[in-house]
């Protein structure tokens, strides 16, 4: 029992756990298990192996996990793990001396490091948590068996003893995570991918195209609740993933300037000057090399990829989606809208319709004869087909020539991508250079968090046009519809809500604290001191009032119960007392008695009563005043005060006509 | 309060490990490593700060006298003082000749009482300087060395052994004296018979029992008792024997065995050196502490000038008292000084090192006296 209450053992079974995880089966794990708790039993205390025997062992199932297990770097990583796995069971079955434990503890830590690569959701807080409380034990242990002779009632260390302790080391694990500044190296993704296979060029894979006549959404995508991203940000509508450029009448694609480089993201720039937003990418299939993003973007960098690009048409495109868990990235965007130049070519490519009718252009000129200008007539056309139109799900397919047309004229329904196909073919007739965007429509913000969940059913295309001067704006012809385009927020219930954010609090804050994260958080902290300090400036002179009057209306209320502030009173009176006692002693000793330093007021009171000293009485009488007063803490009435001042003057006023020895006496010499 | 911290082996090690990790979960794929990190930074600036705590938190007391035998455990305590709440484990306490003593743990706001662990195999006053603690409180990563502004003395006194007594002369009746006159008194212990009452006779020394027979009064009788007194001359001279021992320290332990039998046989003892710069008189009810202070406090002549050039009066030695030469350095100058101390009439008797077996001066000494003595680091022999 001894040996499974032992904190190293839990944490040599901890550690086997999260080794015992990075399997697909559990029945390594179970295997792991089961042999721990014999070898926690039986209690072993014998060498199996020699030292170079147990160091050649391990040395083969390091090279066996390495060379036959994983595909990737990471994964055989993974699999070293599991050689230790085996050393740590080796090492129960002896006793350890100080330095075998130590190695030990590394060890079952590594494993718990390599196991928060696999456990990335809550079981890992308990691992985390588990940790904190063992990890100072066993060194505690360790290092006390180290050091005392006798084991027979060894001192633990309890966590309700040290709760101190163990808050430095929690404090100390968040400060770390939340503050420590995170480094991703450039080539990150190089160890999870197989080894070299990152193609530096980009590659043309499977070309997105959308076929305006065709009707491309289903009806199961529209109500999939499945999310596919968690965005942080305050306020976001269009999630675009790529733009489509090339239109030969019927078919929207990419073209070759859709996939050319203008842009590969540097770190260079101060980006707390721009907006910052997250992704988390939830759904685990996500494999597409274009990025989903809003806005043009500055810099961007994620878990998942190297080197992004910016093509000339404004996808970003990144070279090789790497499969792992837990993807995300982040990226910054400007404040205020660049307003791009476009130069002829690239204004008469993207004005290209693909050849309308010359009915489509009259009906196009009568629809935009009242309007002034392009943005207007835009707008018209946009407007025109909100109103006029029907969104619907599986409408029939358009006629394959001039599917435009047959669109405008005669079907008058169908899906977003065909609104947007339409639009952009329309606004292009008007000599005004369009695109087709595919991405998505935010529309569920959870508001703890502030972020926004993106689901399947939240694809969406629209249209993006070009003004000189306005630049690109994003402009949709797509009719509101219940289903699919409901602008209004989605409210969920508030307890689903709230798990969604505590999901998104674990995965996007814990699980993936990025350095754009840490950005906000410093920010944040840095407007909060701020914030503070110019509301206690301007609030400083009032606080000082309230301040100061609070503490005299509490020292006056807790003054008079408590009668404190008789104390300055009593301390008068007992200085006049002592004045007084004072006086009295001077007068005694210009008659040559003389108060000894160790006598007490009544022993020295005893001393005069022995030697018949005249006026005892008067004396007997200060003396008792000045003691119950000095050490009895007691008042003094106004009666005794002028009792003793007139006494006093008494004393001294006989003893200069009498003597301050009685006559019976006075030839004795004073002792 | 000076306080310096170093990294322990096991402290580096976690430190390596965490340099490891921090590489890792540059790579890794979650933040939870950092989370993890941050754990073993905790553990680490933990054992930091309590060190420094533990270590200022200790007071020690009693290390301005410590006792000890030769090659024995300590006589005397240290006593531990930890004012701090919390407790302290793994404290060393260390001088510049070693480490004294270590305990292993010390509760908060407690006191524990430790023999020092240390063991000295030569006699001698030694000086406790450079005092320090050393923590490994309370995880083991951090060693916190404090240096302790205390300075004492550690005095390790000569082992004894058991050794016949010189030959002592100059007899006077001690009452308690192990030696039996002829006559008789009526003090002692040794009752050697009655007589009658004569007057003057005091009554308390009546034998009622005797006396109760009617034929008078009779008083005890015992036998008059004796003590003797032996003049201890050593040599200090350092010297080493062939195994590297101090022989003046083997010389010392012989001098006090020999003094301490000679007390115990209820003689009067008296040492000096060959320069008489050391005199020491004992009488047979002398305090032990007193004479194995003195024997510690000797030391060979090269650290002692002769009172800064001025010459040392003899001291008045008794003219009866035996006479016992021990010899560090056995040389024709020693034998020389033997000669001059001696004076005649006297039991005489000589104890030289055992190292000097086969020279060829012991015949010389033989001539002198008969009464010739090895003595080794534990025992002595007649030549």
């Amino acid at each position: 029992m001894e040996n499974l209450k032992s904190p190293l053992n839990i944490l040599i079974l901890i550690g086997l756990i999260c080794q015992g995880m990075t399997w697909d089966t559990y029945y390594l794990l179970f295997v792991y298990c089961l042999l721990w708790l014999l070898l926690c039993s039986l209690n072993l205390n014998r060498k199996f192996f020699g030292d170079l025997s147990e160091f050649f062992l391990i040395l083969t199932f390091l090279i066996f996990f390495y060379l036959f297990i994983g595909d990737n770097l990471f994964e055989k990583c993974m699999g070293l793990g599991n050689a230790l796995a085996v050393l740590q069971l080796l090492r129960m079955t002896y006793r350890l001396d100080y330095r075998r434990k130590i190695f030990t503890l590394a060890i079952a830590l590594t494993q718990i490091a390599i196991g928060a690569q696999v456990f990335l959701n809550y079981m890992f807080a308990a691992v985390l948590i588990l940790t904190i409380i063992l990890v100072p034990k066993i060194l505690f242990q360790i290092n006390y068996r180290e050091a005392s002779v006798d084991n027979i009632n060894p001192i633990k260390f309890k966590f309700l003893k040290h709760k101190i302790e163990y808050l430095i080391i929690f404090s100390s694990a968040i400060l770390f995570f939340l503050l420590f500044p995170r480094i991703n190296f450039e080539s990150n993704t190089r160890f999870y991918s197989n080894f070299g296979n990152i193609q530096k060029k980009p590659v043309y894979f499977t070309k997105p195209e959308l076929k305006t006549s065709n009707e491309s959404a289903s009806e199961e995508d529209s109500k999939n609740n499945v999310i596919l991203f968690q965005v942080y940000a305050d306020s976001l509508m269009y999630f675009k993933s790529f733009s489509m450029d090339k239109f030969d009448g019927d078919l929207w694609s990419i073209s070759y300037y859709g996939y050319l480089c203008v842009d590969k993201y540097t770190k260079n720039e101060n980006l707390m000057d721009y907006i910052y937003r997250k992704v988390n990418v939830r759904y685990s299939n996500f494999n597409s090399k274009f990025l989903p993003v809003d806005g043009k973007v500055e810099y961007i960098e994620g878990n998942f990829f190297d080197n992004p690009f910016l093509t000339r048409i404004g996808n970003i495109i990144i070279h090789e989606n790497v499969p792992r868990k837990n993807k995300n990235y982040e990226y910054w965007i400007r404040r205020k809208k660049n307003i791009p130049a476009l130069s002829d070519r690239t204004f008469k490519r993207l004005t290209k319709t693909g050849g309308i009718s010359e009915k489509l252009k009259k009906w196009l000129l009568n629809l935009t004869k009242n309007t002034k200008d392009k943005y207007e007539k835009a707008q018209a056309v946009c407007s025109y087909l909100n109103s006029n139109f029907k969104y619907e799900l599986g409408a029939p397919k358009l006629k394959e020539k001039n599917p435009v047309e047959n669109f405008i004229f005669k079907e008058k329904r169908g899906h977003c991508g065909r609104f947007a196909s339409a639009l952009a073919v329309l606004l292009r007739a008007l000599d005004i250079p369009a695109k087709v965007a595919v991405g998505y429509m935010a529309k569920e913000k959870n508001n703890f968090g502030n972020y926004y969940n993106i689901r399947i059913k939240d694809s969406h295309a629209w249209t993006e046009a070009y003004f000189r001067d306005r630049g690109w704006i994003n402009m949709d012809a797509t009719p509101a519809d219940e289903a699919a385009l409901d602008f209004q927020k989605i409210k969920e219930p508030l307890y689903k809500r709230l798990y969604d954010y505590i999901e998104y609090i674990w995965y996007s804050k814990i699980v993936n604290l990025t350095y754009g994260d840490q950005l906000i958080f410093i920010k944040d902290i840095g407007r909060l001191i701020k914030m503070a300090g110019i509301f206690i400036n301007r609030i400083f002179l009032y606080i000082l009032l309230i301040l100061g009057i609070l503490s005299f209306s509490g020292l006056v209320f807790f003054g008079i119960k408590k009668n404190k502030f008789t104390l300055h009173w009593r301390k008068r009176k007992k200085q006049n007392i002592k004045h007084f006692y004072d006086r009295l002693l001077r007068i005694l000793e210009k008659y040559s008695i003389k108060k000894p330093d160790n006598l007490t007021p009544y022993e020295f009171l005893d001393y005069l009563y022995k030697n018949n000293v005249n006026n005892y009485d008067d004396i007997n009488f200060i003396t008792d005043i000045f003691c119950r007063i000095k050490y009895g803490m007691k008042r003094i009435n106004e009666n005794e005060m002028d009792r003793i001042e007139n006494i006093i003057e008494s004393i001294g006023k006989f003893y200069s006509a009498n003597g301050a020895i009685s006559d019976e006496k006075s030839n004795k010499k004073f002792e | 309060m000076q306080i310096k911290v170093k990294p322990t082996k096991a402290g580096l090690f976690l430190m390596f490990l965490l340099l490891l990790f921090y590489v890792f979960s540059i790579m890794s794929q979650t933040g939870l490593m950092y989370l993890f990190l941050g754990i073993v930074i905790g553990v680490i600036l933990t054992d930091f700060i309590y060190g420094i705590f533990g270590a200022r938190a200790l007071t020690f007391y009693g290390l301005n006298k410590l006792i000890t035998t030769e090659g024995k455990p300590f006589d005397t305590e240290i006593k531990v003082v930890n004012s701090s709440r919390k407790g302290v484990c793994c404290v060393t306490l260390k001088s510049d000749l070693g480490i004294l003593c270590s305990v292993d743990y010390i509760k908060g706001k407690n006191i524990k009482h430790i023999t020092p662990k240390a063991v000295f195999y030569a006699m001698g006053i030694y000086r406790l300087d450079k005092l320090s603690i050393e923590t490994l409180n309370p995880f083991g990563l951090f060693t916190t060395y404090r240096k302790l502004r205390y300075q004492g003395i550690i005095k390790v006194y000569p082992e004894l052994y058991p050794a016949a007594s010189p030959p002592a002369s100059g007899f006077e009746p001690m009452l308690g004296g192990h030696y039996k006159g002829y006559h008789s008194t009526l003090f002692g212990e040794d009752f050697s018979g009655i007589r009658p009452y004569t007057k003057g006779d005091p009554v308390k020394f009546i034998h009622w029992k005797a006396s109760s027979r009617g034929q008078g009064l009779y008083v005890k009788e015992f036998r008059e008792e004796f003590s003797g007194k032996i003049t201890f001359f050593i040599q200090l001279k350092d010297n080493i024997n062939e195994r590297n021992k101090n022989v003046l320290n083997s010389a010392v332990r012989a001098l006090g065995s020999l003094a301490f039998s000679a007390l115990d046989l209820g003689h009067s003892i008296e040492i000096a050196d060959f320069s008489f710069s050391n005199y020491f008189k004992a009488s047979p009810f002398f305090g032990d502490t007193e004479i194995l202070e003195y024997l510690t406090a000797l030391k060979s002549d090269k650290h002692e000038p002769e009172s800064k050039g001025k010459p040392v009066e003899r001291p008045s030695f008794s003219r009866k008292a035996s006479q016992a030469f021990i010899l560090s350095k056995l040389d024709k100058l020693a034998v020389e000084e033997v000669k001059n101390k001696m004076t005649e009439q006297k039991k005489k008797s000589v104890y030289i090192p055992e190292m000097y077996k086969n020279d060829q001066l012991i015949k010389e000494v033989l001539n002198i006296t008969p009464n010739c003595f090895f003595f080794g680091r534990s025992k002595l022999w007649k030549i």
